[in-house]
């Protein structure tokens, strides 16, 4: 392995050689490759993480392109999917990525998400993200989950057993509001958070979001964080230990 | 007494950001009153039976909190988020 293109990042404190392997040998997998997907997966390409799996099913619109970085002007009509894997495979040719343009399901997720080290959440609407934290929550994999609406941003890190989930924060099915606002900072942020707490993880550094709930406010750039609650009785998580 | 109370999402767009109540005693009085501003706000803060929904995060003074019984004093800041889903 050629540790140059990582030089940089193995100097900061518990990081080394060491880490760098366990991250090219670890799977991460992003679901949803659009405002948060795109600078989550650049990221954890270009730190090596050895395999990182894209799964959309969505296909590049005019209207995305004002937040998803990984599509360009030429990808209008492609699969996102298949977009992202070009762009990341060129950013880093050290590790593999997979591309799978399928809409993630009660049938293919647990095919889908097996073997995965850490998953991270980069949807845009809740029917998804609560099949998500379910098959996270039956596969004990971590899941990070992030959310924007215009300049606020969300995020936390659920530890199937240990931390709240999805369902313990909303348990009644949530008013969606469609199309959301979105200005494309505002999910370029916090994909960054994802990537950096999928790193972190990944790595056993630092002290990610578990049981806490980061909020940025980018209108006027305060930064909140605070505790969340596991409920005794949340339908999803409240037998799981 | 004056309670300040901050909106985010969707709530922030219809009400404001930020807003001061006079006379709500509890959080979930405090609740009632925004909601009773306005019949989009009312639909994302109460159910059908006009009780406060539960998947609201509530803070106060950046405190999660899940009682909505909890008394309010003058100076307190409840934030309420709503849930969000966009990416």
């Amino acid at each position: 392995m050629n540790f140059e293109r990582y030089a940089r990042q193995m100097l900061v404190k518990n990081w080394g050689e060491e880490g760098q392997k366990k991250l090219q040998s670890a799977r991460v997998v992003v679901v949803g490759a659009g405002g948060l997907g795109s600078p989550a997966s650049i990221y954890l390409a270009v730190a090596g993480v050895g395999e990182l799996r894209i799964i959309d099913s969505d296909v590049v619109e005019l209207s995305n392109l004002n937040r998803q970085i990984l599509h360009w002007d030429k990808d209008i009509g492609r699969h996102k999917a298949l977009s992202a894997e070009a762009k990341l495979r060129n950013l880093n040719g050290d590790i593999k990525v997979e591309a799978i343009s399928q809409r993630l399901d009660e049938n293919n997720g647990e095919k889908l998400l097996r073997g995965a080290d850490v998953v991270l959440d980069c949807l845009d609407n809740f029917p998804t993200r609560f099949l998500l934290n379910k098959l996270c929550l039956t596969l004990r994999i971590p899941l990070i989950h992030s959310v924007i609406f215009g300049l606020e941003g969300r995020i936390t890190t659920i530890v199937p057993g240990e931390t709240p989930c999805l369902s313990c924060l909303y348990p009644q099915p949530p008013i969606e509001v469609k199309p959301f606002p979105v200005v494309g900072v505002t999910p370029g942020i916090m994909g960054c958070m994802e990537a950096l707490e999928a790193l972190k993880l990944l790595l056993g550094l630092g002290k990610p979001l578990l049981g806490r709930m980061l909020r940025f406010d980018g209108e006027t750039m305060q930064v909140q964080i605070f505790s969340l609650k596991r409920r005794n009785n949340c339908p999803a998580c409240g037998n799981l230990q | 007494m004056a309670i300040k109370v901050t909106l985010t999402g969707r709530l922030a767009d219809i009400l404001d950001k930020e807003l001061s109540l006079p006379f709500a005693r509890t959080v979930g009085e405090a609740i009632i009153e925004v909601a009773n501003m306005n019949a989009e706000a009312k639909a994302f803060l109460l159910d059908e039976e006009g009780k406060v929904r539960d998947n609201i995060i509530i803070l106060v003074n950046d405190e999660n909190v899940d009682d909505i019984e909890q008394p309010l004093r003058e100076g307190d800041e409840l934030f309420l988020l709503l849930p969000i889903a966009g990416g």
